[in-house]
């Protein structure tokens, strides 16, 4: 009998809304595991907030260096299709399989002719206001998006141009300069809309946030004072490539300022004014990333002031980064909501009148003040939910459910980043990793159906050419340039020996300067080529991806850090510096002279995973990969799933955890790809990326397990406080026991009239100087939740720093509205708690407000406690070769860009063993490890490293050294021949045993000892 | 340091407060106070003298210290003004506040606040005029105006039935500055204003909105809008005084159910403004030539919203106006407000020192004259120019519009 089910054919391919970072890493993810992607960006560039940026927080990485490397790779991915000036006009179908309607607006510039040289720019007689700079600069009619823009192309502002606003509508030839400037004839004034109907089979909505307009607030005078800017204005003020060159001058008269105040919450947490009762949950830390950026331009004289109400750095590390600024760089913090703003009419200074907390008023006047400018829902979203038919929440963000983070109300249509809720980049990176991996599974049985493959030009065989070396010297926006005269370095590399190309470019790392190398590797001839730029670590394998383009082999290149290790080190001194360039550069010019091209090999890769932990971070992980079609072995120390949220009962938006957990236990236990291994541990774990082994103590005995990646997600542990009086009086719980006893019976409290709560118990003191981010939450959960058992029961909540962002204000301002206090107290005043009797507390604090001592009695006293890292994280960390930060957790690959990856290949992490987080996020994690972990297990084949070690069997003396010393097990030593040998796939060219190897029979290719002698010969020349 | 006892904390306090708050928003909204002090930094007087301090009242009312916010002077010392919760992002309004506590919780008001609501409670208006004294000052001041117009035909009508608007008199015009109504009476017959008084209930002005005594302010309103009612007018028309404004506005949505309070209140601020623009008056702005600057009453402008319509008004009928800085709804109360005129002597040190604040914005202008249509702030004004030597004098806008007006 026939099939009569009705099935839909699938289709390989996802269609991505937005070239933000959260749309760029969704698209790349999903084309990097087997699908061919639709990039659609509504302005002529993708890029998104990201690249207006200057510093990203709390590591300080110049915003556009991390992401330019994303940028290229979106433009050049043959499995990523760009849709720039483009918006989505209509969707039709069903989940799996959707037609969606795309309408790209006209560019007037041809988009394969354009080379982007500017010479339109130039000759275009109209100055228009740039949005990329916010409006502080002009740029012309004809223009590209920012000097970094993938791609790389002008556009044409039709209603600002000569010809197309005036000339064209009336039949008459007026301008069209630019057309004659066009050696590459690119403009095209007939350009019109087009119409694309294309097939997906998901959807992923990252269209970003729009950046609130205070000049509906006429109290800060926005738009009529000129040193009033927004946040993001001043990110462009501090930028390299922003209106002033990155010198920080006031917009007035652009003088350089002594006193800058930033105003926190402007458009955030203001239901009255803005009705934008959420927290925008980012400003807090880029407030404190810009004082300190701005200090490091101008100088430590520099007056920073920070007024705010909460300072709210949450995330991993970010306390860190505030406490620095404050001891370190002298930032100021004032607890005060700015009334207004007021400027004197003769200086142009920006007088403030404030109250501090004892109620004191004070009036300061600043050369500048920054609005620190909350998010709002992209000016799309309306429009993008009617055409999706997605739900919207109260502010117009997608509406999203907790235990399904990512998932729009309509099947087969996901959302992440800033149209999710107001998100910082890594928290937005991993939304979009997980949205890749819901699009992944939905369509895991289609996928590599429509995928492009890569073919590189043939390699150019060098061997027996001389030395034809082409030397590129970044600027790195002023990274370099404003220390290092980097025409300088560029004339000197010119004059050495075997260079026959010398340039210097504004920022190497841009998709137009690939493009540039390639041609200039043709057109030279080159046959080695030398960036001097920032490290390798990030950048080297973009510039040899650009090689393979260029038809060279990769290994044919090499790098100078005159970043890191001339601009920014010698930032005083430009003279030494420029010197230092000079040799460095030369050092790589002469290593470059000596390389060789080497081959790499094809590992096959073992499609099973491994997942340590079976909380609900490694079931939800497990399950994503199981989903995608892959094996997993979920490992668990304790005999039951599960984790830590065994013991939390619901969320603090009301929703029930414990029924979502039994569903999700049920799910991965009965989930016939995975195989759950309760009461073990891994005890022993040898191998590499697609092929580790890892010893497994079950009990029933040690197993050995072939896995091709590791996700560790082992998971957090409670504090355990020895502070007031816990573990003394009966009246002392923690928060979360109070919330099991809130949540089994409101018997307990009902002889108690008053609940007290303290905060940071254990978190955000020397002894653990990070925030543990869920307790403000926590604590306003729990105080709902008794009032809505007896509001006549008197709740305090004493807190430092009240932190529930996002959509998690709404509740604190619940809490507030059902009568809950909220008393502040700093470190060093904690309260004080007396047992007065079996029944009775007595807590003493001072009240920030009036300034007085109040006693409080109370019948419970809930400790809201530290999240600590899992005690056994280091034991792993040591088994797995991965790093944990100073506080325990574990230590990603990149704390903006590759939020869940380890520097170590193949390995992954998610939940609380990265930091303390909700569960929401954590679920959004553990699907982002999932789909990065499925990035290496849907390969077939991996590619090893080229520039390995070898032993020249002629050397060695058998001494077994290396043998011992290699941390990739990567060494054996052959009985027969007395020697030692390498085995390829393993060894990860460390260079550990070249150095120990007394004979010099270990060297690394690539890093051979005449090379290293050739670049050490070069710099003492 | 002083310490809360816990005998002292009586946190139901708040939910009576929140219970009797008179407000036509939530009433709760005060709950959601963050205390991040935008109204301490918004009061304009916060570090002008003791117990000022916005922020700390609102906390003290939602910690629960019933008793130290009871006997506290900030209660007394605050104008009400509303310019520390204008801005305020969780919706709290902290005049409000004050005003229910003074009203609700058995307390008396220094000076002489409560006996003015009380005598209009007791006369039908604040300053005891009997309606003989009144039907005479309308009676000559209708004499007087036919006089100086030379026209027989001028009436200031009392009880026409089917008038378009009833005008509600400041009790002072009438008692003490009989120009006024000589004045406003003027612009009227310009107008060819198809009005009327009320011989009845007249007075405009409302204590009970200081005071915070909800059955006077109703059964004030009440009166009015009976009187509504029986002349079968189409609207009301309130004299240039700024608290009355916002008593006959406001005041119709809190204290009268929306059936009572089926008619338009506007300012004869707003009345004076659309006759000029519209032509139906006409006026020659060199009659005026001294310079002058215009003082924003809060209830008027803060609250009520008119802000525009008297600066027209001026532009119109004056050759120099100069604006005060801050002015408009960001303007500083003269420090007479909230009803602290009728609180004595104890209360009028505080009183000038607010007003130096005034002082100074009004010398920075160095205009002559200084327009308020308020008459409280008339008073306080009056009172800083005496105190500080100002050298220039008050007046209403309609003194400048009749002075400029140009009859046929």
């Amino acid at each position: 009998m026939a099939d009569l089910r009705l099935t839909t054919e699938k289709v390989g391919s996802v269609l991505v809304v937005g070239g933000g970072i959260a749309g760029i890493q969704a698209a790349l993810d999903l084309a990097d595991t087997g699908f061919y992607v639709y990039l659609v960006e509504s302005s002529p560039a993708i890029g998104g907030t990201q690249a207006k940026l200057d510093k990203t927080f709390p590591t300080n990485d110049c915003s556009l260096c991390i992401l330019s490397p994303k940028l290229v790779e979106c433009g050049r991915h043959p499995n990523i299709e760009l849709f720039t000036l483009a918006q989505v006009e209509g969707i039709s179908g069903e989940p799996g399989n959707f037609t969606v309607t795309i309408r790209q607006n006209p560019r007037y510039v041809d988009l394969d002719k354009c080379v982007g040289c500017g010479d339109c720019a130039q000759a275009c007689p109209v100055k228009i206001p740039d949005p990329f700079n916010n409006g502080l600069s002009k740029k012309k009619a004809i223009s590209v998006k920012y000097e970094q823009a993938v791609p790389k192309v002008y556009n044409i502002d039709a209603e600002r141009c000569l010809y197309l606003s005036k000339g064209k509508p009336l039949g008459k030839d007026i301008c069209r300069k630019c057309e004659s400037a066009c050696t590459s004839k690119a403009i095209n004034f007939d350009d019109v809309p087009k119409e694309y109907n294309l097939k997906v089979g998901a959807v992923i909505l990252a269209p970003g946030f729009e950046e609130f307009d205070p000049s509906k607030l006429t109290n800060f005078g926005y738009g009529k004072y000129k040193n009033v800017v927004t946040s993001i204005e001043f990110e462009r003020i501090l930028s390299a490539s922003g209106p002033f060159k990155g010198k920080i001058v006031r917009p007035a008269d652009h003088k350089e300022p002594k006193k800058i105040a930033w105003i926190q919450c402007i458009g955030s947490r203001d239901t009255a004014q803005c009705a934008s009762g959420y927290c925008s949950s980012v400003c807090c830390t880029y407030a404190v990333k810009e004082a300190i950026i701005a200090k490091e331009h101008i100088g430590v004289d520099l007056e920073t002031t920070i007024f705010n109400m909460d300072i709210r750095t949450f995330g991993k590390d970010f306390e860190k980064y505030y406490i620095r600024s404050k001891e370190e760089y002298g930032v100021r913090y004032v607890i005060s909501r700015v009334f207004a703003l007021e400027e004197d009419p003769e200086t142009k200074n920006i007088k403030i009148r404030y109250s501090d907390l004892e109620g004191n008023v004070h009036y300061e006047e600043f050369d500048i003040v920054v609005l620190s400018i909350g998010m709002r829902p992209c000016a799309e979203s309306k429009n993008l939910a009617e055409k999706f038919q997605i739900d919207l929440n109260k502010y117009g963000f997608a509406e999203t459910s907790i235990f399904d983070p990512v998932k729009t109300s309509r099947e087969g249509i996901y959302v992440c980043g800033a149209f999710h809720s107001p998100l910082d980049i890594p928290s937005t990176v991993v939304q979009a990793s997980a949205t890749a991996a819901h699009a992944a599974s939905l369509l895991s049985e289609v996928r590599h159906t429509l995928e492009k493959q890569v073919t590189y030009p043939p390699e150019r065989n060098v061997l027996g050419e001389p030395p034809r070396i082409g030397v590129f010297v970044c600027h790195c926006g002023i990274n370099i340039g404003g220390v290092v005269d980097v025409p300088a370095v560029r004339d000197y590399v010119s004059t050495l020996p075997n260079v026959v190309y010398a340039d210097d470019l504004l920022y190497t790392c841009s998709q137009d300067a690939q493009e540039k190398i390639k041609e200039i590797i043709k057109e030279y001839n080159l046959n080695r080529v030398v960036v001097a730029s920032c490290t390798p670590r990030t950048h080297e394998s973009l510039f040899q991806q650009t090689l393979k383009e260029a038809g060279l082999n990769p290994y044919l290149f090499s790098m100078a850090n005159i970043r890191e290790q001339c601009s920014w080190v010698h930032m005083h001194e430009p003279e030494k510096a420029t010197e230092k360039a000079k040799d460095l550069v030369r050092a790589a010019i002469s290593a470059a002279a000596l390389k060789e091209p080497l081959s790499v090999l094809h590992l096959d890769v073992t499609k099973e995973a491994v997942v340590i932990g079976g909380g609900v971070a490694g079931m939800e992980a497990a399950l994503e990969i199981a989903k995608q079609g892959f094996p997993v072995h979920l490992i668990e120390k304790t005999d039951q799933l599960g984790g830590l949220a065994l013991k939390i009962n619901y969320t603090l938006e009301s929703k029930d955890v414990q029924n979502y957990l039994q569903e999700l236990i049920q799910k991965v236990e009965n989930n016939p790809l995975i195989t759950v291994y309760k009461n073990s541990s891994v005890i022993n774990v040898s191998g590499y990326v697609g092929n580790f082994l890892s010893e497994v103590k079950t009990s029933t005995g040690v197993i050995e397990i072939k896995h091709g990646i590791t996700v560790i997600a082992i998971g957090g542990e409670e504090y355990q406080p020895k502070e007031y009086l816990y573990g003394q009086s009966n009246l002392v719980l923690t928060g979360v026991e109070l919330e099991n006893i809130l949540a089994k019976s409101s018997e307990y409290l009902r002889k108690v009239k008053t609940i007290v709560m303290i905060q940071c118990v254990g978190s955000r003191n020397s002894e653990r100087p990070y925030c543990s981010r869920v307790c403000c939450g926590e604590a306003v959960k729990n105080a709902l939740k008794i009032k809505e058992i007896n509001p006549d029961i008197n709740v305090y909540v004493l807190y430092r720093d009240m932190r529930t962002y996002g959509f998690k204000e709404d509740y604190y301002q619940e809490a507030r509205s059902k009568g809950v206090i909220f008393i502040r107290y700093e470190e060093g005043n904690e309260p004080k708690v007396r047992l007065i009797d079996e029944n009775n507390l007595l807590v003493t604090v001072q009240d920030h407000i009036l300034q007085k001592d109040i006693n409080i009695e109370a019948q419970l006293l809930a400790l809201n406690t530290a999240t600590l890292p899992n005690s056994n994280a280091r034991e792993l960390a040591q088994l797995y070769k991965v790093p944990v930060n100073d506080d325990g957790f574990y230590l990603e690959a990149h704390m903006k860009l590759r939020p869940v990856d380890f520097a170590t290949e193949g390995v992954f992490l998610c939940g609380l063993a990265h930091s303390p987080k909700f569960i929401d996020e954590t679920i959004a994690q553990a699907k982002a490890a999932a789909q990065r972990a499925t990035g290496v297990l849907v390969q077939d084949k991996l590619t090893s490293e080229g520039a390995i070690s070898y032993v020249d069997p002629d050397y060695c003396v058998g001494c077994k050294i290396c043998v011992g010393l290699c941390p990739y097990k990567a060494i054996s030593f052959n009985e027969n021949k007395k020697v030692a040998e390498i085995t390829d796939v393993l060894c990860k060219g460390c260079g550990v045993c070249a150095s120990a190897c007394p004979t010099g029979a270990c060297s690394i290719k690539n890093f051979k000892s005449e090379q290293i002698f050739a670049e050490i010969a070069a710099i003492l020349a | 340091m002083s310490v809360i006892t816990v005998d002292k904390i009586y946190p139901k306090f708040r939910e009576e407060v929140a219970e009797k708050f008179c407000t036509d928003k939530n009433k709760f909204d005060i709950y959601n106070c963050l205390a991040c002090g935008m109204c301490t930094a918004g009061c304009p007087f916060s570090d002008v003298h003791e117990d000022m301090d916005p922020r700390k009242f609102v906390r003290m009312v939602l910690l629960g210290l019933k008793e130290e916010v009871l006997n506290s002077k900030f209660i007394w010392n605050c104008t009400m003004c509303g310019r520390c919760t204008m801005l305020c992002p969780m919706g709290v309004d902290i005049a409000g506040m004050v005003r229910t506590i003074r009203g609700n919780f058995g307390l008396r008001s220094p000076g002489f606040l409560q006996d003015i609501v009380d005598n209009q409670i007791r006369t039908g208006n604040q300053m005891e005029v009997t309606q003989e004294d009144y039907l005479d000052t309308l009676e000559w001041i209708e004499e007087e105006l036919q006089a100086e117009l030379d026209d027989t035909n001028v009436r200031i009508p009392v009880d026409k039935v089917g008038a378009d608007f009833l005008f509600l008199w400041d009790p002072r015009e009438i008692k003490y500055y009989p120009m006024d109504v000589q004045s406003i009476g003027k612009i009227m017959h310009a107008a060819g204003a198809n009005w009327t008084c009320s011989s009845e209930y007249w007075d405009a002005t409302h204590y009970g909105l200081f005071s915070g005594d909800d059955e006077a302010s109703r059964i004030l309103l009440k009166r009015i809008a009976d009187q509504v009612k029986k002349l079968k007018v189409k609207y009301v028309v309130v004299t240039e005084c700024g608290h009355a404004t916002r008593a006959q506005r406001w005041g119709r949505k809190v204290w009268l159910t929306p059936e009572e309070a089926d008619y338009p209140v506007y300012s004869f601020l707003e009345i004076q403004a659309d006759w000029i623009k519209n032509g139906i008056i006409k006026v020659d702005k060199t009659k005026n030539p001294e310079p002058v600057t215009y003082h924003d009453p809060c209830n008027s402008a803060r609250k009520e919203g008119i802000i525009e319509e008297p600066r027209y008004c001026l532009n119109q009928v004056v050759l120099d106006f100069r604006e005060m800085w801050p002015n408009r709804e960001y303007n500083y109360c003269c420090g007479g407000g909230g009803g602290l005129l009728a609180m004595g002597k104890e209360i009028k040190v505080g009183r000038m020192a607010k007003g130096k604040l005034k002082a100074d914005q009004i010398t920075k202008t160095g205009a002559k004259i200084v327009v308020t249509p308020c008459h409280n702030c008339f008073d306080q004004l009056t009172d800083i120019i005496k105190e500080y030597n100002l050298d220039v004098k008050v007046q209403h806008v309609h003194h400048l519009v009749s002075n400029a007006l140009v009859l046929k």
